[in-house]
């Protein structure tokens, strides 16, 4: 099928809706935006093979699922890095050479906590503030109790808060 | 594998307060219980590290770029026709497969030079489990699980699965095979199956390797004699016409091991790697406040259960299949 014609179907939607929540999601996983990137297309091709037989409603867990088994547990973790939201609010009278030295030391600081992170831990918190998922729905995507999402979303809490004590 | 215990101070605060602090879930008593731990200064200082974690962003994600690579894939699937097709022997024979054991593990080895010895059925009948550079893990219909080395790939009849347990092998794969009728794998070289099933060896000039870690396999020639069966440790190869015997120490083979490392980790946290990567269950009452670093690899449960008393300090208790305790 050409590029044009599937640009037409209910494929593109998917791909439309999941294809960056997967590459995110596997990529708080494992710090490598070009394998994150190679399973989410991975994913997407398994969908496509078998578009005859998954249901609509079960699409996304499809993809998940796959992206999910696809995710080689052996490799080593990397680091993971971020890009900053540019709207921050600056007050004007902030500017100071000072508050923005303090600003980069803070960010390179959380930076450095969230690699710090266990990848379980990291997971779960990455998911939460920056894919804003409840922990219900994190649940439902690690196939794991909300119980087991909390738990490790609280000790996450507890190191970030430890480790960026000193700023 | 050693370990040792690092002492640390414990955080009292549980852990599902906290989570449910920053979404605003807490009940009254639960804040109470919070509020008595924590000050509100520390309170509003975690605000400020998860508010400004909020503001973090993965890296850009180019979607035009992502869907032409995708379309691009897509286009290049092999079209059923232009499959050379080398047919697998026809003859399918019913046998009443005595049970094996729980869990047969093989590891097939073969080096393969031709394309698919496809089957004379449809390309789009079949899963694919590709592996390019890395290795990759995958699952079957069953539950049985399967890892690929590099540049491997098996394919499978995900609509026959039921009826017929087989595998399309290119490359080097360790298969854990849950308990059930005959599986097989098939390659350009031969086949292999669990004993208590029957399989067709299409083999040519180059190499079947097999090694068995547990249970029974058997590898048979293409007119169904028995050529060996292999026990746990046993290993197996056919190069050209030249048959070897060797054995196998390991509890798998090597390539599929992997240590997982952990330095000052939460004994908890530990816990919970290992019984991901057991898949078991294991409770830990008294394990906050502790740290352990050391090393573990996927091959040995028994010995990563001692290794996590040893440095605890504490007790194991077996509370029934795959379950345990810490205490």
């Amino acid at each position: 099928m050409s590029e044009e014609a599937l640009a037409s179907t209910a494929f593109r939607g998917y791909f439309d809706s999941y294809a960056e929540a997967i590459r995110n999601f596997i990529y708080f996983k494992c710090g490598n935006q070009a394998q994150a990137e190679d399973i989410m297309q991975e994913a997407f091709l398994r969908l496509w093979r078998d578009r005859e037989k998954v249901q609509p409603e079960k699409v996304k867990s499809f993809l998940f699922t796959v992206a999910n088994n696809l995710f080689l547990d052996g490799v080593r973790h990397e680091q993971v890095k971020f890009r900053y939201q540019q709207q921050q609010v600056e007050r004007s009278d902030n500017e100071s050479p000072q508050h923005i030295l303090e600003q980069a030391e803070f960010k390179q600081a959380l930076e450095d906590a969230i690699n710090a992170l266990p990848p379980g831990q990291r997971e779960v918190f990455l998911m939460n503030r920056i894919e804003k998922l409840t922990y219900q729905e994190i649940a439902d995507r690690l196939e794991v109790s909300v119980k087991a999402v909390e738990k490790r979303m609280g000790k996450a809490l507890k190191k970030m808060r430890k480790l960026t004590k000193k700023i | 594998m050693e370990g040792r215990d690092i002492p640390n101070d414990p955080d009292p605060i549980r852990d599902e307060l906290l989570a449910r602090w920053l979404t605003g879930e807490l009940s009254p008593a639960e804040e109470k219980e919070l509020m008595a731990q924590m000050s509100p200064e520390q309170l509003d200082r975690l605000q400020t590290i998860t508010d400004a974690s909020s503001t973090l962003q993965a890296p850009a994600f180019d979607k035009d770029q992502a869907w032409q690579n995708l379309t691009a894939a897509i286009a290049a699937e092999p079209a059923p026709e232009e499959t050379p097709v080398v047919s697998l022997p026809a003859r399918r024979r019913r046998w009443v497969a005595p049970l094996i054991a729980a869990s047969v593990a093989l590891l097939a080895y073969v080096i393969i030079t031709k394309p698919w010895a496809g089957l004379n059925t449809g390309e789009e009948n079949y899963r694919y489990i590709v592996s390019k550079g890395a290795g990759m893990s995958g699952m079957l219909p069953d539950g049985s699980t399967v890892r690929l080395r590099g540049n491997s790939q098996i394919r499978y009849s995900e609509a026959d699965w039921e009826s017929n347990r087989e595998v399309e092998l290119k490359g080097e794969a360790y298969f854990v095979v849950k308990k059930g009728e005959r599986f097989r794998v098939t390659t350009e070289n031969g086949s292999v199956a669990v004993l208590g099933t029957r399989f067709e060896v299409n083999s040519d000039q180059d190499t079947l390797e097999v090694a068995c870690y547990s249970g029974k396999v058997q590898v048979s020639d293409d007119e169904d004699r028995v050529m060996d069966v292999l026990k746990p440790g046993d290993s197996w190869a056919k190069r050209g016409k030249r048959i070897e015997e060797s054995s196998v120490s390991d509890q798998l083979p090597a390539w599929a091991v992997k240590t997982m490392e952990f330095e000052k980790e939460e004994v908890e946290d530990v816990v919970e790697a290992i019984a991901f990567e057991f898949d078991v269950d294991i409770d830990c009452d008294g394990c906050e406040g502790r740290r352990f670093s050391g090393s573990f690899s996927n091959d040995n449960l028994s010995q990563a259960l001692e290794t996590l008393q040893l440095v605890s300090g504490l007790e194991l208790d077996t509370l029934g299949q795959d379950k345990y305790r810490l205490k």
